[in-house]
């Protein structure tokens, strides 16, 4: 899949600089929103399809880990994407804005390509991508170590692209915060690029 | 960007009033998937058709790397803190359960 997914983008690549030149970006910009729009709706059905596996989970223990956890994701990922400032050279905000993302890496280049840089958001896109494809091999190792940490690296993605690793290497406990954290991030992403684009 | 959220919020209340049945959805995350292709394909070209910018690619890629590591390494940190604040047998109660 995630050959397939890079594969697309040196496709979609090689056909702009082929085929298309600067003019062609703004209906670029409105077919890649239309298309995440859908996204978003098809995702919106999956959560709310899932409200079962919301509902065993409601002791006060696990309410208030099933609060903390996607709430260290984005106090650990904007920090982290803050201190990587110094390193490459962008700038703190912009490195934040791209943290911000938390992996969900189709929205946030999105968002951040049209409403700020196509150059901000390839750096999104390729971060966030890192998240995921990283996440594959993260999983199953920190896993090893402790259950829950092997959640961290996934961020949005542990709701669903990464929730059948983490079932096969956590198991199904581990898998409902990783569906809670994943869903609490993907609920956040948007609000986090609107307040940090403002 | 209020499109985006508006939309999320549709399908989550469609998704709560189990409107559509198994084989729909099994449709609309099939054609979610095209759109995933079409999302990728559409960011290539935008990069693609500006050549100031592919010239860039090589210097983005390692910015990139360098600040989706620390973001990784940023969300461990703060797991291993939850954890052992909240969570400390967490490993010992899943495997006896």
């Amino acid at each position: 899949m995630i050959g397939a997914l890079l594969g697309t983008i040196v496709v979609g690549m090689a056909l702009g600089y082929a085929f298309l030149d600067v003019s062609a970006k703004p209906l670029l910009d409105d077919t890649l929103m239309a298309a995440l729009d859908f996204m978003g709706f098809v995702a919106g059905i999956e959560i709310g399809s899932n409200r079962s596996l919301l509902k065993r989970i409601c002791t006060p223990k696990n309410m208030a880990l099933a609060v903390a956890l996607p709430l260290g994701t984005v106090i650990g990922s904007l920090g982290g994407a803050y201190f990587s400032h110094f390193v490459t050279g962008i700038g703190a905000a912009d490195s934040v804005l791209v943290g911000s993302g938390l992996g969900w890496y189709s929205l946030s280049s999105v968002i951040i390509s049209t409403m700020h840089s196509t150059e901000l958001g390839t750096i999104a896109f390729f971060a966030n991508m890192l998240r995921e494809v990283s996440s594959f091999v993260l999983i199953p190792i920190l896993a090893r170590w402790h259950k829950l940490i092997c959640i961290a690296p996934g961020g949005a993605g542990t709701m669903d692209s990464l929730l059948p690793l983490v079932i096969k290497a956590a198991g199904m406990h581990t898998a409902m915060f990783s569906f809670i954290n994943g869903l609490v991030l993907s609920l956040l992403v948007p609000v986090l690029l609107s307040l940090l684009l403002q | 960007m209020t499109i985006i959220i508006l939309a999320i919020t549709a399908g989550i209340v469609l998704g709560l009033l189990n409107v559509f049945n198994y084989k729909t959805k099994l449709w609309l995350n099939r054609f979610s998937t095209v759109c995933l292709f079409i999302i990728l394909m559409c960011l290539g070209a935008k990069i693609g058709c500006d050549k100031e910018m592919l010239n860039k690619v090589p210097v983005l890629g390692q910015q990139a790397f360098i600040l989706g590591s620390s973001a990784i390494l940023g969300t461990m940190g703060m797991f291993y803190v939850i954890i052992k604040l909240l969570a400390p047998h967490f490993d010992e109660e899943d495997e006896a359960e």
